[in-house]
């Protein structure tokens, strides 16, 4: 990014937060806060607010690109280094982000590192986002808005809230607050007095809950009892869940072939497939008859769960959610990388990032040269496919351009 | 099961079965402090292996010992206190040790334990992964193997809740006898030390500290000064100030009116040497190799 685009940037920003009041974060005096310019995210941290007022003094004044809070309470939160803060207890954050759950699209471009070679995701056949199809080194792909891609973000959000954290880990909807991220995703912010105090291994662990990691299902099953028993759907927790998937795997199984994509061994799926009604009236009981002894059979219903959970093996960012003196992006504040806004979620379902997170203006008018585009809604309009264009567009979509780098501004601008 | 008190003294209603039984802590003679003396003193050595005394006994023990150790203050005296309870009730039969969990509240922990509560013993069981563990609505269903640990955890911290106890409650024929308690090869608190905070007046009588000076006024100097001693916010400040120019080190006179008033705000107290040591154990080396901690 340019200092001049960052100049007119930092013009519009100053302008939202002029017009805008930036709630203050819970507990302010005891957060530490960071900000950020110029394509890096934090310049200056170990500053702290006493309140919300003197904070949002500091927004309208200046106006930083990126500003970001501690997860983390701290007694003294100004203090370096960090041991020395005095860390009181921490909220619990959960990262979700597109590519780290690698939600690609074909409207997505990818550009090597390598040779410089570039496409759109859709024109890549067979070949996995993120490597070249040329030289096969690693490519950076770059995500444009799609409207499939999000609905299925905000699903593995709504599992993760619902089904781990209001179902298993009981905590309420209140102690619950969702953020889009800004860029590629959302934060979701647990703020439990219960769970304020856990220390980083504790937090490693829910995470692992979650994503089921090393989760071996043999531990759900008494080997000793004949017939086989093991976890019912109505279970709570892990082995419900793990009963939930293989009856849903097996009615929405059409043949063994389907079973076997799954993960499960051919000799087992070709029994399950024939003696399929009495095994899920057994499943619901918590009978288990079908499965022998063998290791591999376990093996073959860790598969199969994986394949089916939505977060088993995945991504979650366990980094996030253990770091308890990890600085994230202060809600409702703008985000420098995107000109979005970072901000509080109250309706997931009809969320849409590209148009309600959109707050900057249209004018000035910015020309540009598009090295490559797909078409987009952005705003509530429609821009591109552009390949090697020369365009005036408005400041929001110029600023999400260049910012994924697919975009140059040339110095023209119109009021 | 009365007699749930020769293992677990420190039940949320042992003080009542004490009056019944007519445990008078205060009224101890000097044969029984001695014994008691002797016994906490095997006890802090690390031998965990006491026999079981009668009820009465125990609860007398019990709130003696407590007396003693606020008396020496030492927080490794503390830890092993807490351990030697511990692992009482990790031995104890298992209808003793489900009454300690139903008696502090936890029922059965077979049907449940409060997801917060569990993580936070946590680390008394860590091969016990929780994705293995039924979890619903915020309740950790646990498994039999885990519940000698998790009864360790429980006895653990309420044996030592509450240390150490204001001196001007413990009688001076109590602190008197605390000095027989301490193992023989004792711990050592620093030369001519006193009371919990000794260890601050003697960093603020030292000159010539190398490193991690503004560290040093963080965690002790400036909550001691104001919290602990009650001074006003220029007072400790001068007193600060005097202090890092006696080691050769330039701190703006702001940045410690501003730390101070932080302090004064917030009530911040110092902070324990054992935090210091995990926090940041640079400043604690340096300290120790001066003679404040040995």
């Amino acid at each position: 990014m340019s200092e001049l685009l960052a100049r007119v940037l930092k013009d519009a920003f100053r302008r939202y937060y002029r017009s805008h009041s930036v709630p203050a974060p819970p507990n302010i005096d005891e957060r530490e806060f960071g900000v950020g310019d110029y394509g890096r995210k934090i310049v200056r941290r170990h500053m702290s607010f006493a309140t919300e007022r003197e904070f949002q003094r500091y927004l309208r004044e200046e106006a930083p690109l990126y500003i970001s809070y501690s997860v983390g309470y701290f007694e003294r939160p100004e203090a370096t280094p960090m041991e020395a803060k005095g860390l009181k207890g921490a909220d619990l954050i959960f990262e979700f982000d597109a590519d780290e759950l690698g939600l690609f699209s074909p409207k997505d471009i990818w550009i090597c590192n390598h040779c410089g070679a570039k496409g759109f995701v859709s024109d890549l056949k067979g070949v996995r986002p993120g490597i070249c199809p040329r030289c096969k080194d690693p490519a950076k792909v770059i995500m444009f808005p799609d409207p499939e891609r999000e609905e299925r973000l905000k699903q593995e959000v709504d599992t993760l809230i619902k089904d781990f954290l209001m179902s298993d880990f009981g905590i309420s909807s209140r102690e619950i607050s969702v953020n889009f991220s800004g860029n590629r995703g959302y934060h979701i912010h647990v703020r439990s007095e219960a769970l304020r105090q856990l220390d980083k291994e504790t937090r490693v662990e829910l995470t692992e809950y979650i994503t089921g990691q090393s989760l071996d299902a043999r531990y759900f099953f008494d080997v000793t009892s004949v017939p086989m028993r093991g976890p019912k759907p109505s279970d709570p927790g892990w082995p419900g869940r793990i009963a939930r998937s293989v009856i849903k795997a097996i009615r929405s199984s059409k043949d063994v072939s389907d079973l076997v994509m799954l993960g499960v061994d051919p000799r087992m799926a070709r029994r399950i497939m024939r003696e399929r009604q009495t095994i899920l009236d057994g499943i619901l009981r918590g009978v288990w008859p079908f499965l022998s002894r063998e290791k591999d059979v376990f093996a073959s219903i860790t598969a199969l769960v994986r394949a089916l959970s939505p977060f088993m093996g995945k991504e979650i960012d366990a980094g996030t959610s253990a770091d308890i003196h990890r600085l994230i992006r202060v809600p409702g504040s703008l985000h420098g990388s995107t000109g979005l806004a970072a901000m509080p979620v109250s309706n997931l379902k009809s969320f849409d990032p590209y148009r309600d997170a959109v707050v900057l203006p249209e004018r000035p008018y910015l020309h540009l040269h598009v090295d490559m585009a797909p078409e987009f809604e952005f705003a509530g309009q429609t821009y591109g496919p552009y390949v090697d264009k020369n365009i005036e567009l408005p400041l929001h979509v110029s600023v999400f351009l260049i910012s994924k780098g697919v975009a140059r501004w040339s110095l023209a601008t119109r009021d | 099961m009365r007699d749930a008190y020769r293992y677990f003294p420190f039940l949320p209603d042992a003080r009542v079965r004490a009056q019944q039984l007519g445990v008078n802590p205060a009224s101890a003679d000097e044969t029984i402090l001695s014994a008691v003396a002797a016994r906490l003193q095997r006890i802090l050595s690390g031998n965990y292996d006491m026999p079981l005394l009668s009820e009465k006994s125990e609860l007398l023990f019990f709130a003696l010992a407590r007396a003693m150790l606020s008396a020496l203050d030492t927080p490794l005296y503390y830890d092993r206190f807490g351990k030697f309870y511990a692992r009482r009730a990790e031995r104890a039969p298992s209808e003793y040790r489900m009454y300690l969990f139903s008696a502090t509240g936890l029922g059965d922990p077979r049907a449940g334990v409060p997801l917060a509560t569990y993580m936070s013993f946590r680390h008394v069981y860590p091969e016990t992964k929780l994705y293995h563990l039924p979890v619903s609505k915020g309740v950790v269903f646990v498994p039999n193997h885990v519940l000698p640990a998790l009864a360790g955890a429980v006895a653990y911290s309420l044996a030592v809740k509450g240390l150490p106890i204001p001196l001007d409650r413990i009688p001076e024929s109590i602190r008197k006898w605390a000095k027989q308690a301490v193992p023989k090869v004792s711990l050592p608190r620093g030369s001519g030390q006193s009371g919990r905070w000794g260890f601050i007046e003697s960093i603020l009588k030292l000159s010539g500290i190398p490193d991690g000076r503004k560290r040093i006024v963080l965690y002790w100097i400036m909550p001691y000064l104001i919290t602990v001693k009650g001074l006003d916010v220029d007072t400790a400040v001068s007193i600060a100030k005097e202090w890092a120019e006696r080691q050769g080190a330039k701190i703006l006179e702001s940045w410690l009116r501003s730390d101070a008033e932080n302090v004064k705000r917030k009530g911040l107290h110092p902070w324990s040497p054992q935090k210091v040591r995990a926090v940041s154990p640079d400043v604690f080396r340096m300290l120790q190799e001066m003679g404040v901690f040995q």
